[in-house]
């Protein structure tokens, strides 16, 4: 029996093992402990995007599994995932003010640009008053993409979109060095644009 | 004792800088400076990391077989790294998104793997806990002064405040990071080199006297 665990692989196995144990107890204690729910990643965006802690309705929420994701508002180049309607304040000048959060196909190698976008609606008029960005995947250049692009988005919706092709009709917004990343942003934009003229007529 | 210190700090920091002297950890290197406030970041993440994998394994440097060094090691790593995703995704979710892929990356950095196995295994845990954090001091300055250039030229910006309009693009982009690189690397060399001939020159004047007589 001595010998067994004198032998140099026992020893190795065993350092190992404990090792294994000790990290993945002291991980599992601290996610548990600095665990983020879908909400409170919800509420830190809102956060981002107002200034302060907002309260809302949940319209669309797609997250998590991949039958739920199935649930998303999909569009030719791009779907929403998040729509929120945020309660109204009694010192609000906007009828309306919802909340979403929109991914764009079409980027750097075929990879996506994730945005939020706030659209506030007055007298009738759907205007886009905030774009800022989420996540994006397989973009890097991303960078690029500074206050004057997203600033460009900032405009009263129309039957109009949005278009990185310097050749096409529409709202020019693109970005020289970063067209593809710029192009997916563009398209999340557009879907949201898509969602607004479909539901309230622009 | 205090000379050791010194030791440690100067090549860790200056001597062999991990960056522009030894050449590793370039990946985060060359993806991640295109502005300075990255660099600082990623610094201040592969610092902690270094300083408490050096501390780990030092302690454990008498019980880990040497056999199965380089996985333990690994573990140890992967551990503090996870660790410092975990309290950057609750703490500071900015700062995990900016820094995205290459922070899980940090457990593959030769950086901390090398010191680990050259320095950590070898020594105390003072030492070891110094090496980490001069190392890791190093590594900071070395991206930090890439990113400063690169966002420099390449966005008219430094730390996000606008200098001027003119830029170059070349510098965002990837053939950018490995030019800048490469300049970094050469004027550092030489600059390492220059002090070193210094040195000699007033410890040893004669080698550098042509008129000297040879024996």
């Amino acid at each position: 029996m001595r010998k067994f665990f004198s032998n140099v692989w026992v020893k190795c196995i065993s350092v190992l093992l404990a090792i294994i144990l000790v990290s993945g107890g002291l991980i599992a204690i601290l996610s548990d402990l600095l665990y983020v729910s879908p909400e409170e990643r919800t509420g830190r965006a809102l956060k981002k995007i107002y200034g302060e802690e907002k309260t809302y309705q949940t319209v669309l929420d797609v997250d998590g599994t991949d039958e739920d994701k199935k649930t998303a508002l999909n569009y030719d180049k791009g779907k929403i995932e998040k729509i929120f309607f945020i309660d109204k304040e009694n010192d609000s000048d906007t009828e309306y003010d919802i909340l979403f959060r929109s991914t764009g196909n079409e980027g750097y190698k075929f990879g996506t640009v994730t945005l939020w976008i706030r659209v506030s609606v007055k007298d009738g008029v759907s205007k886009i008053s905030k774009v800022i960005l989420d996540s994006y995947a397989k973009q890097t250049l991303m960078g690029k993409l500074g206050s004057e692009y997203y600033g460009a988005f900032l405009v009263d919706i129309t039957d109009e979109y949005f278009t990185a092709d310097k050749e096409s009709d529409g709202i020019k917004n693109t970005v020289s060095g970063a067209t593809k990343s710029a192009t997916a942003g563009v398209n999340a934009v557009n879907c949201v644009i898509n969602y607004v003229n479909g539901s309230f007529g622009g | 004792m205090k000379n050791d210190y010194k030791k440690i700090a100067l090549d860790g920091a200056i001597r062999n800088n991990p960056t522009f002297k030894l050449v590793l950890g370039t990946c985060p290197t060359l993806a991640l400076t295109t502005a300075a406030m990255n660099g600082i970041y990623m610094g201040i993440a592969v610092t902690f990391v270094l300083m408490c994998s050096n501390a780990l394994v030092s302690i454990l440097r008498r019980i880990i077989p040497k056999e199965v060094r380089i996985p333990a090691f690994v573990l140890i790593i992967a551990t503090f790294v996870t660790i410092v995703r975990l309290v950057l995704d609750y703490f500071l979710p900015d700062l995990n998104d900016i820094m995205g892929l290459y922070l899980p990356l940090i457990v593959v950095n030769c950086i901390i793997l090398a010191r680990a196995e050259s320095f950590a295994s070898k020594n105390s845990l003072l030492p070891s806990i110094a090496d980490g954090l001069f190392n890791g001091i190093g590594f900071t300055f070395a991206l930090t002064l890439m990113g400063a250039v690169r966002e420099i030229l390449g966005r008219g910006e430094i730390f996000g405040t606008r200098l001027w309009n003119f830029t170059i693009d070349f510098f965002g982009t990837s053939a950018g990071a490995f030019f800048t690189y490469a300049v970094f690397i050469a004027l550092f060399s030489l600059i390492i080199g220059m002090v070193k001939d210094k040195k000699i020159k007033a410890e040893k004047p004669e080698l550098f006297d042509l008129n000297a007589e040879v024996k």
